[in-house]
């Protein structure tokens, strides 16, 4: 659950809120827990609800954007390169958190750019715009880590 | 394209989908605690809420005494005899002040009375003499010389009291000044006795202020400075966010002031009420400025400037049109965080978006307040220096509500605050010390704790009760 809330959120110290206030609710909401589906997947559901929470409630107006001058357009991923996962984690934690977060409820958890739109109160082309952006910022930082592992080794 | 990009998708999910990763033990403990700690949280809440409701008791059922116990009292007053065990300590006090009793033997008419009472006291001792019987002649005694007395005069049959019995009590009111009742028994038993009223306020006495049982009016002004906060809680938002709220909100220094009347009968228990002017506030810390440029208007509107303030308290909103600052990001409910609405935003270039360095930024916000208290007051010590516990309910009026931006060392107005309630409710209890500086007038000192009993606002999410604690230092006149 924690590698989770790594996902969800900016830094690790985020993270740990989200695992505290995920459980907590966890233990008090544990009598709505209706054995529908597996207990996992209702706790994974809570923790990604907790962090869309604070994403929607605490202001994070951090400027993510200056360092996206540095970005070259369009550079697809044409292969697979070996990122630590501990890297991979950092990379999605630098992403703004309009990015990281459509990013991960895309990508990661699978649902479609008309659910994020609800969930997120944002419409489905924002949504849709927010994954393309955090694409491409992905993409170029996964490339340029390769690059510079590559460079020193 | 498309490929490409569901290649990245694809990557990082089989990378991290599955990630699982232990937390430091600490967080577990935290989650432990806090299991813990909501419940003693709540109950804080709860006993405030408990205290509040309780004041407003405290105060209606000191009120319902009041009125009750004092029609009961008065004719077991005009029956009282000295020397009767039913005479309360503080009345007994006042018979056995010797320097306030001393001086009024000096005058004839009061020579008289000593005379009377003398003999009343001689005749009295051979009681076993006589048989009782009922008088209506009212000429009970009032002196602390007479507490001998084990019997009420008015029950004794003596023809050694006949002489006296034709002047009866209206030409000799043997009845003390100094004992409770004194004024109602001579209004009682003949209208003539007015001029023996005020034979007895020549001799030096104020016979109303002995006159414990009558309603007495003051009106008096006071002044406090408020430090005022608010308590926050929510059944929805997470426990990080309300606690990120308190980090970055403070209480701040407030002032009260205002006129009041009081209404008191008998000694010790007294209606207040008045009108005051009240002013509480809040400051938010960490507050941001931030820039943005619209790429679809023109160079000249293109720029606009934006704030970001963590507030739990309504949603403030920019009305100076002077102000730098085009927008203001509350953390209220009604938003969904300021990041979406940069979505919403037609023609918004988001990497034109960038922070400004301003430095410390704050934000005061500040709510003005007609008040209306109902106060309940019962004095513990009735000395020179009287100490009082009161408790009551004030009525807010709400008349200014404005925001101030304290920027580079200097505050300007930014706007207002919107949905929050024109009228509140609060508790207050608190203790009262007295002093008089002249016969009529006195200072007042009066700690107050107050509470708002309603959230500030019903709308929201988070329920805001704010609290202010104040020494209100003021002076009162009494009128007699």
């Amino acid at each position: 659950m924690f590698g989770i809330c790594l996902r969800y959120t900016g830094n690790y110290s985020d993270a740990e809120d989200v695992l505290q206030e995920g459980f907590l609710k966890v233990f008090e909401k544990i009598n709505q827990y209706g054995f529908k589906g597996a207990f996992e997947g209702w706790i994974r559901k809570i923790m990604v609800n907790t962090a869309l929470e604070k994403y929607r409630m605490h202001y994070q107006m951090v400027s993510v954007y200056d360092n996206m001058a540095e970005i070259e357009p369009e550079q697809g991923l044409d292969f697979t390169p070996e990122v630590e996962v501990n890297e991979l984690i950092q990379i999605i934690q630098e992403l703004s958190p309009k990015y990281r977060i459509v990013f991960n409820l895309y990508a990661l958890e699978g649902y479609s750019h008309k659910e994020i739109g609800k969930m997120l109160q944002i419409s489905e082309g924002t949504s849709k715009s927010n994954l393309s952006r955090a694409r491409t910022i992905l993409q170029e930082k996964v490339n340029k880590y390769y690059l510079k592992s590559a460079q020193t080794s | 394209m498309e490929n490409k990009a569901e290649n990245i998708d694809r990557y990082f999910k089989k990378r991290l989908a599955a990630l699982e990763q232990a937390p430091r033990d600490l967080v577990w403990k935290e989650i432990e605690g806090k299991l813990g700690g909501n419940k003693s949280k709540r109950m804080v809440y709860i006993m405030l809420r408990i205290a509040a409701g309780m004041t407003l008791l405290v105060s209606l059922g000191l009120g319902f005494y009041m009125l009750t116990h004092t029609d009961q009292q008065e004719p077991d007053r005009l029956s009282m005899v000295p020397g009767s065990k039913s005479l309360n300590d503080s009345m007994a006090t006042e018979i056995a002040d010797p320097p306030s009793v001393e001086p009024a033997h000096a005058t004839p008419e009061k020579a008289i009375h000593q005379m009377h009472i003398d003999r009343i006291n001689n005749e009295a001792s051979l009681e076993n003499k006589f048989e009782t019987r009922n008088t209506q002649q009212g000429t009970t005694l009032g002196d602390n010389n007479t507490e001998s007395t084990s019997q009420p005069f008015s029950e004794l049959k003596s023809d050694a009291l006949a002489p006296m019995e034709p002047r009866g009590a209206g030409q000799f009111p043997v009845k003390h000044p100094l004992q409770p009742g004194y004024s109602e028994k001579l209004n009682r038993t003949d209208n003539s006795n007015s001029t023996q009223y005020d034979l007895y306020s020549d001799t030096g006495y104020d016979a109303a202020e002995f006159v414990s049982s009558q309603y007495q009016w003051a009106v008096g002004s006071e002044i406090a400075p408020l430090y005022s906060y608010r308590t926050i809680s929510s059944d929805y938002l997470s426990n990080s966010y309300m606690n990120d709220l308190d980090k970055n909100e403070s209480g701040m220094v407030a002032l009260a002031g205002g006129l009041n009347v009081s209404l008191s009968k008998g000694r010790r228990l007294s209606l207040q009420s008045g009108v005051y002017y009240s002013r509480y506030g809040q400051e938010k810390n960490n507050v941001e400025a931030y820039t943005a440029q619209f790429t679809n208007q023109s160079p000249e509107t293109r720029n606009s400037t934006y704030l970001s303030i963590p507030n739990s308290t309504g949603t403030i909103y920019t009305s100076n049109q002077e102000s730098e600052y085009d927008k203001v990001f509350t953390n209220t409910t009604g938003t969904s965080g300021a990041m979406n609405f940069y979505d919403g935003i037609a023609g918004l270039n988001a990497s034109n978006f960038s922070q400004l360095n301003y430095g410390d930024l704050s934000v005061t916000q500040q709510f003005e307040y007609i008040e209306v208290p109902l106060t309940m007051k019962y004095k513990v010590i009735d000395r020179k220096l009287d100490f009082c516990i009161q408790g009551g309910v004030v009525t807010n009026f709400l008349v200014s509500n404005k925001v101030y931006l304290n920027q580079q060392g200097e505050s300007q107005e930014l706007g207002k605050t919107s949905g929050i309630n024109k009228i509140n409710y609060q508790g207050s209890i608190g203790m009262g010390f007295e002093y008089p500086i002249l016969s009529n007038l006195a200072f007042n000192l009066e700690p107050r704790f107050r509470y708002y009993i309603n959230p500030l606002d019903n709308s929201s999410q988070i329920n805001v009760h704010p609290y202010s604690f104040g020494i209100f230092a003021g002076i009162s006149y009494l009128f007699r």
